[in-house]
């Protein structure tokens, strides 16, 4: 930890999914203005941990708190006022179809800002202007490639103006150029003092963008620490992730 | 259970919206074009066929023990009106526009879009709900009057062609009173609400890829035909006590 006061955190949580139990006691803080990057093989929790920080997932056990809000408790009101402060960008780019991208953009606008449709419309396109995105404003979701869906989505989510961005496997399946600019973007919200949590399995962003990484492994928490001691680290498990070894207990 | 809770608070919030002028007048529009528009066709020629099968056999049994038919259009058009015009236009819609309804919102809900209308501040039943609540309960209204005439005059072109009872005697309104009206707008606007409640509760529940949104739709049609025909049956024995 850096010293930051945390802006999230999740005290003992437990969560099942039927008999199949996913997180086990999971104590973890997320450090204000930093950049956290989660990580782990594919299928152990990490979307489901951070879903928990927005209300989209309540633990069977264990506290989830924002700042001082004990998120696990609240009402859907009281969630509505987080989730624009605490932006969740999920892995699928979960654009409307039916809408273009401004549309897209200026829905999320109109709803959390309260602003008239011709206003959202407005602040819509000057925040896809603002990422270079001026030029899809009026193309739908299914006519663009998947690079540029995410990268709307992300505009969607910026255009709320969030204290805390949350972004699942942001660069998963996309070519290395469409990764690289979406890195970009990241960084440039790094600078700009968002709190970042990633969850990803990309070691080139987490080397180029992480303050600090967490480690899921087997419903807990393996490793909390600096971007270098995840690399160096001595842990067999943590060895065969960064490695790619084939032989390990993965 | 879930479905049950789900429905419960689908009829919650659709209310709540409907209390606060939450209702998307473009959206409904474009649900009733969805729902009314684009089932004519189907409802319509179905019906045709019922009618000529219905007063068929209806004829053919008269003529086994009356035997006269000056009686056929008459009972035709009253059972037309009170029992098979609106529960066909309920069967239809479960199966034409409550398995769409499911799969739409089934696959958005295992894409996670619901829940990124939640994260948008959007609530997805007033959004996709509510409007569809509105006008499925319309179209089916317009559906089974339209199914009621498309089904009578094509009794009456079998009556003609098939007994010789000329169409002047077969239209007769004497059998139709104000309760068998009742009765059928009554049941069209029941069905027509009951279906995108159901179906939509189904999609909201699905889970597991493009498997769970294939059950969901079927857990819709077959769900929403079932509670169909028990309201069917249920509002037949109120208005039966009522009159």
């Amino acid at each position: 930890m850096n010293g930051n006061p945390p802006v999230a955190r999740l005290a003992g949580v437990d969560k099942s999914f039927g008999s199949h139990q996913v997180l086990a006691g999971v104590d973890l803080e997320f450090p204000e203005q930093r950049c956290t990057f989660v990580a782990g093989p594919s299928g152990t929790g990490k979307s489901v941990l951070v879903r928990h920080l927005v209300g989209l997932l309540h633990p069977d056990a264990g506290e989830v708190w924002y700042r001082d809000l004990r998120v696990d408790v609240l009402g859907e009101d009281a969630l509505l006022d987080l989730r624009r402060r605490c932006v969740y960008v999920f892995q699928h780019p979960t654009l409307f179809d039916s809408m273009s991208v401004a549309e897209n953009v200026a829905l999320v606008v109109k709803y959390h800002k309260g602003v008239k449709a011709a206003e959202a419309e407005a602040l819509a396109r000057s925040q896809l202007e603002r990422m270079g995105l001026s030029r899809l404003a009026d193309a739908r979701p299914p006519e663009l490639p998947a690079g540029e869906q995410k990268l709307v989505s992300l505009a969607r989510a910026l255009a709320l103006e969030p204290e805390t961005l949350i972004l699942d496997e942001p660069t998963t399946g996309l070519d290395p150029y469409a990764a690289f600019e979406i890195d970009a973007h990241v960084r440039r919200l790094k600078q700009q003092g968002v709190t970042l949590l990633v969850i990803s399995h990309d070691l080139q962003s987490i080397r180029r963008l992480a303050d600090e990484v967490v480690f899921l492994f087997d419903r807990k928490i393996r490793y909390q620490g600096s971007v270098q001691g995840f690399f160096d680290s001595p842990d067999g498990v943590l060895d065969q992730f960064v490695h790619a070894r084939v032989d390990g207990v993965i | 259970m879930a479905l049950l809770l789900t429905v419960g608070q689908m009829l919650s919030l659709s209310l709540w919206a409907l209390v606060r002028f939450r209702l998307g007048g473009r959206e409904t529009l474009r649900q009733i074009y969805e729902t009314g528009n684009r089932s004519i066709v189907f409802v319509g020629i179905t019906m045709a066929f019922i009618g000529m099968i219905g007063v068929y056999e209806l004829a053919s049994t008269m003529e086994a023990v009356l035997p006269e038919y000056s009686t056929l259009g008459a009972a035709t058009l009253q059972s037309l009106t009170r029992e098979m015009g609106p529960i066909m236009a309920g069967l239809l819609l479960a199966t034409r526009v409550g398995t769409g309804m499911a799969a739409e919102i089934g696959s958005m809900q295992v894409s996670d879009q619901i829940d990124a209308m939640k994260l948008c501040s959007v609530d997805p039943v007033e959004l996709l709900v509510l409007p569809r609540l509105f006008a499925t309960s319309i179209a089916s209204l317009g559906l089974a009057a339209m199914g009621t005439t498309i089904a009578f005059f094509a009794g009456m072109t079998v009556a003609w062609l098939g007994f010789s009872i000329l169409p002047d005697s077969f239209m007769s309104l004497r059998f139709v009173v104000t309760a068998d009206l009742i009765m059928g707008i009554s049941k069209a606007l029941v069905f027509g609400f009951t279906v995108p409640l159901i179906s939509c509760a189904c999609g909201f529940l699905a889970t597991g890829g493009s498997e769970g949104v294939g059950r969901a739709t079927t857990r819709a049609v077959v769900l929403s035909s079932f509670v169909v025909i028990l309201e069917d049956a249920l509002i037949t024995y109120i208005g039966e006590v009522l009159s």
